[in-house]
């Protein structure tokens, strides 16, 4: 089913790759992590929010779920004439794109948990277990989604990633409604919630364990949406996958 | 081992449509080498790449050794080389082929082993085994395609311009290969516009023209008659002397007629061809030549050129692909 | 094509269509179902209609504004008012008032719910306000929060309200007790700096009415000298008694509403700010003034304002104090 050998040789592609402008973003984002942890937990608890929120665990995912960056039909072609089912090939990089969304909100938690301690500041702002949970679930869930985006044609793939990524970071951006001043109602607006609303919550479920645990009302709703949405991308993308031709010579 | 029957693939362009092979039907026999030559868009790759399993056709069937060419069975006695190979640039080749060797369900304990081994094989000198493959000529990159496609001992091999970007040792490797095949039963399909080395290393070779097979050339065999030309310098009588060689012989002896002889170079001597009934007869025609005192100037066997397949036929203008 | 022979390699498994035709009817099926069988979030908060009538009134009161057609609140509700930890401490420490903005459906709120966004400046939803129970602005959030955020806002504030222990006291005149848990809440660190400043000034007038006038400079350098810039008061502007210190009076304090302005803010708050500027710079007749009007207009006795204009009152000298005694006061 998963396939070890790919597993391995994504990670050390993905060693491999690291170069100059992951040596940027990670200074980036060790300033972000002095940064927060110097403002107190209302920073630290931000950017904690900001490294899981679903449109960033999308985005870190499909860095892991993408092949070689000049991947094409040559590319799988070969990749293809092994006798490798391309149903696993899913699995795999499925798995490797959730180890490597993960291993990325390690890292962050990792410099907020230093940049604590250098600060001097006690006890330590860290995620909970069940939030941890959370972030291992959803990153299950971005990896799966992005393989599905990168197996979608090109044109549609874009917009699909905008689509997704933009409702999320759209959302986080407005978290109040004005309220309208005569002529200036912002029915448009409330509509256009409504619709990032509807696309997070069909197209890309967010799971937070901690809250649905301890909501008065447990509901059933949000895993089901989960769990079914993990099978519908991992069917699309296989069945996508399996349908796909490599004509190598159009290149 | 490779049966096509009635292929056909037909490509959608825009609102048009394109058919790229046209009821395409053969077979290869295992340990054949089997090429195929044509112009440029005849639908060569496209033929590759549905006996690959990576395109569907349209209408028809391919099985090799009884199965679809997906079927995994296939893929793991499969190897192939894409006249384009992409790597990821950050591998080395030991990695790379050591890779590919894995996927193939190789064991991890030999892959050193095995991978040194093809490595060997290709040529590719050591120092450049560890260094990352975006520092590599075409030539050692298109050597790294083939220690891919060795290193797990494939029984069907598929080569898509194997020479290209080689220099001749490199060429020469290549031949020498697919005669090793050869020799092994390894059924060998090669797309190559290099049409000597076509001539010297395959069994039959498929003509594909505008999507379809319009000859298939049956290579000369030891049963099959050969020609060979003689030129000579020599007094007059010389043509009564290879008349009398060629009834020892029993075999046909044709002159030239004042066209031929126009056309050659002035000289002052002549030539004809000899039609022998087999290859074997060559070296004593050449000690009857010389035992009858006959001046030769070149002695030669004629083959019909592979490239005389390429007069009269106007490149596909239809097709994108080769 | 699609095959699900595993010995091919473009298979797709049969276990994976199965397993997602399954999970989609279940998630159908739940979808629909669920809903209908699960109250709403919000109906598990003991929301409050008439503040004055909620069994503590020392408590303090959880302001929550929102807008039936803002999809953040609904977001908010789900989020917040469905948590079992959150629920249990709004309905334990506070009092939890539910105030809906209809001027998108009505065309205008109506003046109490008006007023109250005024006051709180709540003009985007959802808007959380934690307020004392005079009705002084003590902190307020604006935005859709999860329910950590929300809690961890709550228990920040909460702890920090301390001071609400000392206003009563300090409304029923009663300066001594008040004094004392003034003094206790300004011994403690990390205060809320807004209340800090606020307890102060009471301190000072507490002592000011006690007579303790050198204690009462201490007090009162200690108030103007606070920390948070924000809020630093002209040095003549401090002496007043105000019962509480609404956030109008805080912004004249700082220089950023003029007299006029004041006076028109208190038409929508019948709050009587100027009789208290008023009686701060000795004006007692225009202060008798001012109070006699906000008397009269306030909508409620239990209104807040009106117990401050009445607390005003007895600090008035007594030939402006009685009259007005004995029209209010019975």
């Amino acid at each position: 089913m998963i396939n070890p050998i790919v597993i391995f040789y994504t990670v050390l592609l993905q060693i491999r790759k690291f170069g100059k402008m992951d040596i940027f973003w990670h200074i980036i984002m060790l300033i972000s992590a002095a940064g927060s942890a110097s403002l107190g937990p209302d920073g630290i608890y931000g950017i904690l929010g900001l490294a899981t929120n679903p449109a960033v665990l999308l985005i870190v995912a499909m860095r892991f779920t993408t092949d070689s960056y000049q991947a094409g039909n040559e590319y799988y072609a070969l990749l293809f004439s092994r006798p490798i089912r391309r149903f696993d090939y899913v699995l795999t990089k499925a798995f490797a794109g959730w180890l490597g969304t993960q291993f990325f909100v390690a890292k962050v938690v990792l410099m907020l948990m230093v940049m604590q301690l250098l600060f001097g500041i006690s006890p330590l702002i860290l995620p909970g277990g069940l939030q941890l949970l959370s972030v291992s679930a959803n990153a299950l869930s971005a990896s799966c989604l992005s393989l599905l985006i990168c197996k979608l044609p090109e044109k549609l793939s874009s917009w699909a990633l905008l689509l997704i990524t933009g409702s999320y970071l759209a959302g986080s951006a407005s978290s109040a409604s004005l309220k309208p001043e005569g002529i200036l109602a912002n029915v448009p607006m409330q509509q256009g919630e409504s619709l990032f609303a509807a696309i997070g919550t069909v197209f890309y479920p967010y799971l937070d364990l901690d809250a649905l645990f301890s909501a008065t009302t447990f509901s059933f709703i949000p895993f089901l949406n989960y769990t079914s949405n993990i099978f519908i991308y991992l069917l699309i993308a296989a069945w996508l996958l399996s349908r796909q031709e490599f004509s190598y010579a159009n290149d | 081992m490779i049966t096509v029957s009635d292929l056909s693939k037909t490509y959608k362009r825009g609102r048009s449509k394109v058919q790229a092979l046209k009821q395409v039907s053969f077979t290869v026999e295992e340990g054949e080498v089997f090429a195929f030559i044509g112009p440029n868009g005849a639908g060569k790759t496209t033929l590759m790449e549905c006996l690959l399993g990576l395109i569907w056709p349209t209408t028809g069937t391919i099985l090799i050794n009884g199965h679809s060419p997906t079927h995994l069975e296939v893929r793991r006695i499969t190897g192939f080389l894409p006249e384009r190979a992409k790597y990821d640039k950050w591998m080395s080749p030991r990695e790379f082929v050591g890779y590919h060797y894995l996927l193939g369900g190789g064991d991890w304990n030999k892959r050193k082993v095995a991978v040194e081994g093809a490595l060997d094989r290709v040529g590719l000198i050591q120092a450049a085994r560890s260094r990352p493959v975006k520092t590599f000529s075409k030539g050692m990159l298109q050597k790294v395609g083939l220690a891919q496609m060795l290193v797990h001992t494939p029984r069907v091999c598929f080569l898509d311009e194997p020479t290209s970007g080689l220099d001749p040792p490199g060429r020469n490797m290549v031949r020498d290969l697919i005669r090793q095949w050869k020799q092994e039963k390894v059924t060998v399909v090669l797309n190559s516009h290099n049409l000597d080395d076509v001539e010297r290393v395959c069994d039959r070779v498929a003509f594909v023209n505008a999507g379809t097979i319009d000859i298939v050339d049956q290579r000369e065999s030891a049963e099959q008659t050969v020609t060979v030309m003689v030129r000579w310098i020599g007094p007059e009588d010389t043509e009564k002397r290879l008349k009398e060689i060629a009834s020892q012989f029993d075999v046909m002896l044709y002159l030239p007629d004042r066209e031929e002889t126009a056309a050659l170079p002035e000289s002052d001597g002549g030539f004809c061809r000899f039609v022998l009934r087999a290859r074997h007869q060559m070296p004593g025609l050449v000690r009857s030549l010389i035992n009858a005192q006959i001046d030769l100037e070149e002695v030669f066997f004629e083959r019909k050129n592979l490239s005389d397949l390429f007069a009269n036929i106007k490149e596909n203008e239809n097709t994108t692909d080769d | 094509m699609l095959t699900t022979d595993r010995s091919e390699s473009i298979c797709v498994p049969l276990w994976l269509i199965v397993a997602t035709i399954v999970a989609l009817v279940i998630r159908v099926g739940f979808n629909v179902w669920e809903p209908e069988q699960k109250p709403l979030p919000n109906e598990t908060i003991a929301w409050q209609s008439n503040v004055d009538a909620a069994a503590e009134p020392q408590k303090p009161i959880l302001y929550y504004f929102s807008a039936n057609w803002s999809q953040r609140c609904k977001e908010f509700e789900k989020a917040c008012f469905g948590n079992g930890p959150l629920v249990a401490l709004i309905n334990e420490r506070v009092i939890p008032v539910h105030i809906v903005d209809n001027s998108v459906e009505n065309g205008s709120n109506s003046p109490e719910v008006q007023n109250l966004e005024n006051k709180y400046g709540a003009h985007a939803f959802p808007c959380v306000v934690l307020a004392l129970p005079d009705g002084t602005l003590s902190a307020s959030a604006t935005g859709s929060k999860n329910y950590r955020d929300l809690r961890r806002w709550l228990l920040d504030e909460l702890t920090q309200s301390k001071f609400v222990a000392g206003s009563e006291d300090f409304a029923r005149g009663d300066f001594d007790k008040a004094i004392k848990e003034l003094r206790d809440f300004l011994d403690e660190k990390d205060k809320n700096p807004i209340q800090a400043r606020v307890a102060w000034l009471r301190y000072y007038v507490s002592l000011r009415c006690l007579h303790k006038d050198s204690e009462a400079k201490e007090a009162l350098d200690k108030a103007l000298s606070h920390e948070h810039d924000r809020l630093q008061c002209p040095y003549h502007l401090a002496e007043t008694v105000f019962h509480g210190w609404p956030y109008p009076l805080l912004k004249y304090f700082n220089g950023k509403l003029s007299y006029d302005q004041l006076d028109k803010r208190q038409e929508y708050d019948n709050a009587s700010y100027t009789a208290l500027i008023d009686w701060s710079r000795q004006d007692y007749k225009a202060c008798a003034a001012r109070l006699e009007q906000a008397l009269d207009t306030c909508p409620s006795k239990s209104y807040w304002c009106y117990r401050a204009a009445r607390s005003l009152i007895t600090k008035l000298p007594p030939e402006y104090r009685d009259p007005l005694q004995k029209k209010y006061f019975f």
